[in-house]
């Protein structure tokens, strides 16, 4: 007998078993999607004849919700729907009774495994795809390549999650520990890489702001990839809401469950034959990836464990920063070894049904133990150099230097960021960067822990008692600018590797110490700046005069004339390229003209704010100030910055 | 023909099954009897394929039985407890096995049905556990194995039933050459049927042979002398279960017949008896032989 056959026999043996379950699946889905359409369609209708005020929908609320909707419900319940059927359908190994019958039929155990796999696939995908069709007909295909991406996304990772069951229902020897090695890894992997990504980045200066991305966060973690892929991705720029399109995060998405599934399936038809049929109901069948799970979940839960006790009982006040640090870590040591022991020793529990074999297992609490630690030092003592780390002059080919939240972006391009291979400004900005490494390691005590106070605690911006001061207040009181949100650094070193760092406002009080060289250094090398951003995005101009000299008392301008801010500015270039940038902050010698430009055109909102220092030596600005656009009485908006 | 070579199987630490060889010819029944825990169940397992040998082979028509569809097909293996899934009829495991077992035979099915009387159309899982077994019986019969392996099939079923079953399975075996081997601790359904018997303890064969073979290798002795008597007179004797009540001996006899009861005659007995044993007290003494006694 052919076992083409058998597989058809038990495909649609296994898709009969499941027909009173999917019927519930097919149901919810019809429910969710085309039936809020319909109900939709039909409050309009009858809003339209006036009768039912009640189940009018807001304007607009149709094009969004079919969207969300595919993503939530079919997202939802395909995921769970799909993790359900495929723990049942795989049950049988889980099972002696079972496995007896199955074990002794004449069809292999691959033919059989594959085609009850192929029954779970369908019986989860195909209703998606028919309910997604569906729903797109009921809202006449509106918005329908998108929701056929949706879908697909979904499609893609219902089968990375049927896959995973599958593998997981080989590896164990019953269904509770398949369902709770699934549920383990839907949340604790997620939790790992978030801690793996967020750790440095929060308490080591430098680290790169925010290490993962939505895709490696739920790379294992399908029940989140669902919802992360669609939805969003998570990029160094933050939240990107609906990110549609075949961008080079979609097709990984696509590339990395399709190859998932493959893979996974690959390693189930390998695993089914070798898995010993008696170890149905038992603790597990294959221990590879209980020992990964336990080990990932003890030293997670102990990371978090440590570093909240390390949080609550580290603040030891008046001390130094050593003795803080000490603190900390003792504290850390017990709450990472209480947590990761009380972990691995409750999933014994749950593994196990029992203490069996716990002596053996110890071994792993301490691989577990070694490992978490050694990642917590080698980060918090900085054992690789990563903070101190700055590059010797000679290996560098180029710098890229730009003030955080100062960015504007046009096509991809930061306009406001300074790119120069200036040997000799290179060496400023290594200077500047090895003053700030060096009181970073200071500051730290040469650790780098989440232990509070190391820095002041952030000035409430709504604090009552924080005296607000603006731009336009510091420009015009103090000639001093306000210290932008930290910096990030890169060095294109000559064999074509880069170090590049970025610092947030935490270390302002350092970055503060530096930074009027370090302005003085950024202005005088970037000194195309004013010509690099197209005058088409300049919004407004506004001039701050606090000098004599040229005639005036401390007055102020604004205009949004685009005539007059082409005029200014060509004034301003011309005296730019023949006095150069104005370094002299001395009160009484100074003006300055703020341009603020704003980019309108992409996607992206951005702005940017110029500030551009002169004094008397700006003959041909002071002369167009003069003649065209000097007003006298500023726009009412503007009053409460005025004195 | 099954020709069993040196076969293990552990679990963990427990050695079900320990270096056991056997050959069973094809057109016989076997039973397969022995301690709790002796490695019946497993051995059958091994030989259904459900479960692959740690060390040796199991050989059916030459063949290597474990994943072999050709031999799995003309086999059908009757576990203990048989699954049956929560909606499963009668009728819906017949309309699933006839498209797995290549052998299997409609018509025979139908009277099959009508020789049991089980509602086809039933759930099975709601059925008594005799009726269970019987549903399991006309299933795997209706298979036409060429080799059938039953694991406490009489368990459950009424004496009307046991006797139609092993009719049943006298009939397949003269009809067919069907060649069956059943476990049991009710030796008497040995006693019916079987032509051999595997006796185990702790996964090691204490016995193989026919049945009747195993019955006559002991026997029960009473004998009864003029004069006292002393139990040396017995000395070099295979004897077991040694009692005695004034001159009046009463013993097992392990050896030929003929041997025993020469050697006891020139003792000048005034009365002596020898019985065979029945297969259920051939069995227990052949248990004790291996320390596993009657306490």
């Amino acid at each position: 007998m052919k076992s083409s056959k058998h597989f058809k026999t038990i495909f649609f043996d296994t898709v009969k078993r499941f027909i009173p379950l999917s019927i519930a699946y097919w149901g919810l889905l019809a429910f969710f999607f085309p039936g809020i359409e319909a109900l939709y369609e039909l409050s309009t209708m009858l809003n339209n004849i006036g009768s039912l005020y009640i189940l009018k929908f807001p304007s607009g609320f149709l094009g969004p919700m079919s969207q969300f909707e595919v993503c939530i419900v079919c997202g939802f319940f395909g995921i769970v729907f799909s993790a359900i059927i495929a723990f049942i359908a795989f049950s049988y190994l889980h099972n002696k009774r079972q496995m007896d019958f199955v074990g002794s039929l004449p069809v292999s155990r691959r033919t059989h495994f594959l085609a009850r796999l192929t029954a779970v696939m369908a019986l989860a995908i195909v209703p998606v795809i028919v309910v997604t069709f569906t729903g797109s007909a009921v809202v006449g295909f509106a918005g329908f390549p998108r929701t056929m991406e949706l879908m697909l996304r979904i499609c893609a990772v219902i089968a990375g999650n049927i896959s995973l069951v599958c593998v997981l229902s080989i590896c164990s020897g019953t269904v509770a520990n398949t369902v709770i090695s699934y549920v383990l890894i839907s949340f604790i992997y997620p939790m790992f890489m978030l801690l793996v990504g967020i750790y440095p980045t929060a308490f080591v200066p430098g680290v790169n702001e925010f290490l993962m991305n939505a895709n490696s966060v739920t790379l294992l973690s399908p029940i989140s990839a669902v919802f992360t892929g669609t939805f969003s991705t998570i990029s160094n720029d933050g939240m990107d809401n609906f990110s549609f399109g075949f961008d080079a995060g979609t097709v990984f998405f696509y590339i990395w469950w399709v190859v998932f599934t493959v893979v996974l399936i690959g390693i189930s038809a390998i695993l089914i034959k070798k898995r010993k049929t008696e170890r149905a109901q038992n603790s597990y069948a294959f221990v590879a990836p209980y020992v990964v799970i336990r080990f990932f979940t003890s030293i997670c839960v102990g990371f978090l464990g440590g570093l909240l006790l390390g949080e609550i009982f580290s603040v030891v006040p008046d001390s130094n920063v050593d003795s803080k640090n000490i603190t900390f870590i003792a504290v850390f040591l017990i709450g990472f070894i209480i947590f990761t022991f009380i972990t691995h020793l409750i999933m014994h529990l749950i593994y196990h049904k029992g203490m069996g074999k716990f002596a053996k297992w110890l071994i792993l609490f301490g691989v577990e133990a070694v490992v978490g630690l050694s990642i917590f030092f080698t980060i918090s003592t900085d054992a690789i150099g990563y903070v101190t780390y700055v590059p010797s002059v000679n290996d560098v080919k180029s710098v890229e230097f730009s003030f955080n939240d100062h960015e504007f972006i046009i096509d991809g391009v930061d306009y406001n960021k300074l790119k120069t291979e200036d040997k000799a400004v290179i060496e400023k900005i290594l200077n500047f960067h090895k003053g700030v490494v060096n009181d970073i390691k200071e500051k730290h005590g040469g650790m780098y822990l989440p232990v509070r106070y190391i820095y002041p605690p952030m000035v409430d911006y709504y604090d009552e008692d924080f005296e607000y001061t603006d731009v336009y207040d510091d420009y015009r009181n103090n000639i001093r600018l306000v210290m932008p949100n930290g910096y990030t650094i890169k060095f294109n070193l000559k064999d074509g590797s880069s170090v590049k760092r970025y610092y947030d406002s935490s270390i302002q009080s350092i970055v503060e110490k530096y930074y009027s060289d370090l302005y003085k250094i950024f202005k005088t090398a970037n000194v195309n700046e004013i010509g690099k951003i197209p005058q088409e995005y300049a919004e407004d101009l506004e001039v701050f005069i606090n000098m004599d000299s040229i005639g005036y008392d401390n007055d102020y301008s604004y205009t949004d004339n685009e005539n007059k801010i082409r005029g200014l500015m060509k004034a301003i270039k011309k005296d730019y390229r023949k006095v150069g940038y104005i370094s002299d902050f001395s009160r009484g010698n100074y003006c300055c003209i703020v341009v603020n430009y704003e980019n309108e055109y992409s996607d992206e909102y951005s702005f940017s704010q110029e500030v551009i220092e002169f004094d008397s030596r700006y003959v041909n600005t002071i002369k167009y100030l003069k003649e065209k656009m000097f007003v006298k009485n500023p726009p009412q908006d503007y009053s409460e910055y005025m004195e | 023909m099954i020709e069993i070579k040196g076969l293990t199987k552990r679990f963990d630490k427990i050695t079900a099954v320990n270096n056991i060889s056997a050959t069973i010819q094809t057109g016989t029944i076997c039973g397969l009897a022995g301690s709790n825990g002796s490695g019946k169940s497993t051995l059958l397992r091994m030989l259904s394929g459900v479960y692959e040998p740690d060390e040796g082979s199991i050989i059916v028509d030459g063949e290597l039985n474990f994943e072999n569809i050709s031999v799995k097909g003309k086999s059908y293996y009757v576990s203990d407890y048989p699954f049956f899934s929560n909606g499963a009829t009668l009728t819906k495991l017949a309309s699933y096995l006839k498209n797995i077992y290549p052998n299997w035979d409609n018509e025979y099915y139908y009277n099959l049905c009508k020789i049991f009387r089980v509602n086809p159309k039933g759930k099975v899982i709601n059925m008594s556990k005799g009726l269970q077994r019987q549903v399991a019986i006309i299933l795997a019969f209706s298979t036409r194995p060429k080799y059938l392996y039953l694991d406490e099939i009489f368990d459950g079923l009424d004496p009307v039933i046991r006797q139609s079953l092993k009719k049943l399975i006298v009939e397949n075996v003269a009809d067919n050459n069907m060649t069956v081997i059943i476990s049991s601790h009710n030796l008497r359904e040995f006693n019916d049927i079987c032509d051999s018997m595997l006796l185990l303890h702790q996964g090691e064969i204490v016995r193989c042979g026919g049945v009747e073979d195993m019955k006559s290798r002991a026997f029960r002795v009473q004998i009864a002398f003029n004069d006292e008597m002393s139990l040396d007179l017995f000395k070099g004797m295979d004897i077991r279960n040694m009692n005695q009540n004034g001159r009046l001996f009463s013993f097992i006899a392990l050896g030929d017949e003929q041997d025993i009861g020469n050697h006891l005659q020139s003792f000048k007995p005034a009365f002596m008896e020898m019985l065979p044993l029945t297969l259920e007290e051939a069995f227990i003494n052949e248990m004790e032989g291996v320390g596993y006694e009657v306490i």
